[in-house]
């Protein structure tokens, strides 16, 4: 049977082979609140830089026009990316890294993920600046709550 | 496993499942970038058996294929009814994805049987393969 393998490795050399995953889960422990945070900052942003943009004055103003499109159209994009992120990270966090044992901490940590998830999706449909300053809030505190658990984590 | 078109399915599937490692969990028996060959079951899945198994949903929810990851586990025991319980062979990089099966039975996949049965099926990862033989290291081929 040398002679299947050798065929075996020959078509290696033509089509990679499939990637098999020896591990259910990345299984590397790496846990951060930090990118939550800073998405939900850059969202924060984005929506005061669109409400402090402002419309130019003549329509007829091609140039003027198209700049303020791309403007809008461009802090849109950051705005959807940063919130579908925010909302990615949460969402890791949640089903991940905390475990049952955290709910005896935090009794209310089901809701406070649910409610910041859903302001997620909030501020993707909206440009509302008590939407994203509520994002920022939730997201801080769910990263205080991280902070607190990893703190347990290291006392034990 | 790349698309679902009935010749390119049945070309990967029957003949030509090479498939490369990634990750510890399998160690010793399987290490990060070996590579095996693996085919359907001709007989009945039995306990010590390397199988190949793929996530029961077919995206996840931000609409990445799920159904592109496949996993490789061992038989832990036989459960009955095509009911499966696997491990890696490595403790320390290992977690426990629950109960397998070789039957496709869930309601996402096929949501009128779901219906028809007025019966819950539980998410399951599918046995689809066995591992028959690690061709690559070249000085270590191995058959299972």
């Amino acid at each position: 049977m040398k002679f299947f393998a050798l065929a075996l490795r020959t078509l290696d050399a033509f089509n990679q082979p499939t990637i098999v995953y020896a591990h259910c889960d990345i299984p590397c422990g790496i846990y951060t609140a930090n990118p939550a945070q800073v998405a939900a900052k850059t969202v924060e942003t984005m929506v005061q830089k669109l409400q402090a943009l402002e419309v130019p004055a003549e329509m007829n103003d091609k140039e003027k026009m198209l700049a303020y499109h791309n403007s809008v159209a461009r802090m849109v994009h950051v705005k959807e990316e940063h919130a579908a992120l925010c909302k990615k990270e949460l969402l890791i966090l949640w089903t991940d890294y905390f475990k049952e044992e955290h709910l005896a901490m935090f009794p209310d940590l089901h809701t406070t993920f649910w409610k910041a998830a859903k302001l997620c999706s909030k501020n993707k449909q909206e440009v509302n600046a008590t939407a994203s300053a509520d994002l920022r809030k939730a997201v801080d505190e769910i990263a205080a709550m991280f902070e607190k658990a990893e703190a347990m984590k290291k006392s034990k | 496993m790349t698309n679902f078109e009935p010749l390119n399915f049945a070309i990967w599937n029957f003949t030509d499942m090479r498939l490369k490692i990634t990750g510890h969990s399998m160690e010793p028996t399987l290490r990060q970038g070996d590579r095996v060959w693996a085919s359907f079951f001709l007989r009945k899945p039995r306990k010590g058996d390397i199988v190949i198994l793929r996530h029961p949903h077919p995206l996840d929810e931000l609409g990445t294929p799920h159904r592109e990851t496949l996993l490789v586990k061992r038989i832990a025991k036989d459960l009955g009814d095509e009911r499966y319980e696997v491990e890696g062979d490595n403790p320390n990089d290992s977690l426990n994805i629950g109960i397998t099966s070789r039957k496709e039975r869930n309601k996402f996949v096929f949501p009128l049987r779901y219906k028809i049965n007025k019966f819950v099926f539980p998410l399951r990862y599918k046995i689809i393969a066995k591992v028959h033989l690690r061709y690559w290291p070249k000085s270590d081929r191995r058959w299972f």
